[in-house]
């Protein structure tokens, strides 16, 4: 025998505002995840997935002075749905959707349901009542199911923000390893990423290297200050040019992308500075 | 520890040193690297028991290699003169056997001269892996003044030299060092790379050694290193067969261990300007699956030795790295049948072999991983002298010898269905290194000068741009510069 049973008509209103609450990221409050805290002066972060699994590493470097850091490993755990809702949001700011525009489709087609997106607490700013998380997820593999070796990393990289106001940004998106260095600027400590010409030129069998790009914070968004390509996997991807010539491209590619993600039109200078 | 004594240091511009010494059973293998070494001058000087001084003036890289050495004592000393000014370094077999390393292994003298020792890796190798356990991966238990002192002078090495294989080696060197725990089955890999940093897993010099091989999805170097002058005839080859070979060290926790290491390195060199990174592990080269090196009772590899009637058939060779498949550089080889085996890697080489003189390369099928360059079969000319890099694009036969005789060579027709890309008898219109090119080679004729030149290449060692002149006064002698 069936039971029916009856239902209060308020679960219908209590229902509704889970839902509205679930799928509005500004308003959800993150879990807490590992905290990487404040006492240290340079942190280099990289997480690499493979057979279902990942490793974290991160080094924290006491000081300017010190020449290697103290290793922290295992302390990347899984995000909670919200944040990785939040990372997706058309309501969340983020200036790099241009650039890694693949992302947010795979996003969109479901292609990274299932793909592991971990985390950990970290502040960019000293302000004290936004929250900030660097995340991280093999969206490559989870795309292709392998990952195209020596021209990317296995993991993407986010580093996003929620303000007082509850209001989500990403503050950086990029792609393996990335530096936070604790000189504020603009209130929000200095960064150093890589950006994959790869990203940058889909489904162009010549694109190769990447960019190492320092970043300062000005009125809220980070800005590229210095720029030094590196020609990786050139030799087999322009296996006809020269050293020379495969850098040119290789800095050109990455230039035209931070174009993209900035709107601004940089030129690199010898020592490597970026001006516009 | 294996200290070596700097006795003298007055080099500024020499700023920068690193010396890995690596003993194995039979040999005795260095490497240094200096700043500005085209203004520099340097031997080593090795003593084993009571007197045998050998001297080695080289390039860049000089290396030692005694076969066979009995020798239990020795002492070894590195000199460096420039600009008339004296450096060099020593060690004996007393401090170069212990175990330990340190933190004193890193040394910055006064003058800016950093000495990295390493460890004895060779010597605490297969002993510690018997004591380690198995798990379902393998461990690393890191020293962190070692990882910082590997760090630091890797990062400044390369940032010198930009050599991938100096920093690769010290990692490896590492790692090897570190490891804590074994996943199961994957002994046999660490035990080969102790016995030599290019040691493959599985080295055979006899037809018997090849019922020892077995499917592998763990090794670091290559997979097989088939060491051999070949089978007995045509009927009664040497054959390699239904051998299932998987990379999976590219996906390994020793690629990962390795490409963390790579990360922090280039980290170091992250505003250095240089245009390269020190590569991840799945693309360290000088890795093959199957690798083929020809001998002979009276010459080696380098002197044109031949390999004759070898099977490889229906083989498979799987990876997601830069791995070679089936590769040859040295030497040459008669009836060499290549048949029906499958090989997809992201190498450069899918089969490569250099002086192949007859045989057949038919049905097999081969791929490119993700990322790897478009697969392809090639044949390259015999190569004679190693780091020499003299190529014989063809040969002259003495009147009377006919095909089939002994001592007759050609590059003869491959059979077989396989696309080749058959490169024997070309010059390429852009030569790179150092490499010259010979037509109408006499090679039994450079084989039977040889020993003559070898002696006097040795005297020669003092001077050694001299060298290249002595080859090619040798290859003068036997065949026509192309």
């Amino acid at each position: 025998m069936m039971l029916k049973q009856k239902t209060n008509p308020s679960a219908y209103f209590f229902g509704l505002m889970a839902f509205l609450l679930l799928s509005a990221p500004t308003m959800t409050s993150a879990e807490p995840l590992y905290d990487l805290g404040n006492n240290w002066y340079k942190m280099s972060v990289s997480v690499s997935f493979r057979n279902n699994s990942y490793h974290d590493r991160v080094s924290l470097y006491a000081n300017k002075q010190a020449v290697s850091g103290q290793t922290v490993r295992g302390v990347f755990k899984p995000i909670p749905d919200s944040l990785k809702a939040a990372l997706f949001s058309d309501q969340t700011i983020n200036p790099f959707r241009a650039v890694f525009n693949d992302v947010q489709a795979a996003h969109q087609r479901g292609q990274l349901n299932n793909c592991p997106f971990v985390g950990v607490e970290l502040s960019l700013n000293e302000h004290s009542q936004s929250q900030g998380w660097l995340i991280s997820a093999p969206v490559s593999i989870c795309l292709t199911g392998s990952y195209q070796r020596s021209r990317e990393p296995d993991s993407h990289v986010w580093l996003l923000q929620r303000n007082a106001q509850g209001r989500y940004q990403v503050l950086m998106e990029s792609a393996g390893v990335v530096q936070v260095i604790d000189e504020a600027a603009g209130g929000y400590k200095q960064l150093q990423t890589r950006l994959y010409n790869y990203h940058l030129s889909e489904g162009n069998q010549q694109a190769c290297g990447y960019g190492s790009i320092s970043w300062v914070n000005r009125g809220g968004r980070y800005w590229p200050t210095r720029l030094f390509s590196k020609v990786n996997g050139c030799d087999r991807h322009l296996p006809n040019a020269n050293e020379q010539q495969r850098f040119q491209q290789v800095e050109e590619g990455v230039l035209l992308g931070l174009r993209r993600i900035t709107g601004r039109v940089f030129k690199r200078a010898d020592n490597g500075s970026l001006v516009y | 520890m294996a200290r070596f004594i700097a006795t003298s240091i007055n080099l500024p511009k020499v700023d920068n040193t690193a010396i890995t010494k690596i003993r194995s059973g039979t040999k005795l293998y260095s490497i240094c690297e200096f700043q500005g070494m085209h203004n520099a001058y340097f031997y080593w000087q090795v003593e084993f028991n009571d007197a045998f001084p050998i001297r080695v003036k080289g390039l860049n890289r000089p290396q030692i290699d005694i076969t066979p050495w009995d020798g239990k004592e020795y002492r070894i000393r590195l000199f460096v003169t420039y600009r008339g000014e004296n450096i060099y370094f020593e060690a004996d077999h007393l401090v170069a056997e212990s175990e330990s390393f340190e933190a004193q292994d890193l040394e910055v003298a006064d003058s800016g001269v950093a000495v990295v020792l390493g460890p004895d890796v060779l010597n605490t190798g297969v002993e510690e892996l018997a004591e380690t356990t198995t798990t379902s991966s393998d461990t690393f238990n890191f020293n962190s003044r070692d990882e910082e002192a590997l760090i630091l002078t890797a990062a400044a090495v390369f940032r010198k030299n930009q050599n991938q294989d100096l920093a690769h080696n010290a990692i490896l060197t590492f790692l090897l060092k570190s490891v804590s725990t074994l996943q199961e089955g994957h002994e046999p890999a660490y035990e080969a790379m102790k016995r030599g940093l290019n040691h493959p897993l599985h080295h055979v010099r006899k037809s018997s050694g090849l019922s020892k091989v077995k499917n592998s999805d763990f090794f670091i170097r290559d997979f097989l290193m088939l060491h051999t002058q070949g089978g007995e005839s045509a009927g009664d080859p040497i054959m390699l067969k239904n051998i299932s070979i998987f990379d999976g060290a590219v996906d390994s926790d020793f690629s990962y261990e390795f490409n963390l290491l790579v990360d922090q390195i280039n980290e170091r060199n992250e505003e250095a300007g240089l245009r390269h990174d020190v590569k991840y592990f799945d693309q360290l080269a000088h890795r093959d699956g199957l690798q083929l090196i020809p001998k002979s009772a009276s010459v080696n590899q380098f002197m044109g030795a031949t390999m004759s009637h070898v099977t490889l058939r229906s083989n498979t060779i799987e990876s997601q790295g830069a791995l070679q498949g089936i590769f040859a550089s040295d030497g040459s080889f008669r009836n060499l049948h290549i048949i029906n085996n499958r090989i997809s890697t992201a190498g450069a080489h899918t089969i490569a072999i250099a002086g192949m003189l007859s045989g057949k390369i038919s049905g097999n099928y081969i791929t490119a991983a993700d990322a790897g360059p478009s697969p392809k079969a090639t044949l390259y000319p015999l190569r004679i002298g190693g780091g020499a890099n003299i190529k014989v694009l063809s040969f002259s036969n003495k009147q009377g010898l006919s095909e089939g005789d002994e001592g007759y060579y050609e590059y003869e027709k491959i059979e077989g269905d396989q696309v080749l890309n058959d490169l024997r008898s070309v010059k390429p219109r852009v030569s790179r290194g150092t490499a010259t090119y010979w037509h109408d080679v006499d090679l039994p004729k450079l084989q039977s000068l040889y020993p003559a030149t070898y002696a006097r290449v040795r005297r020669l060692g003092d001077w050694p741009h001299e060298i290249p002149r002595a080859w090619n006064s040798l290859m003068q002698q036997v065949g026509t510069k192309a």
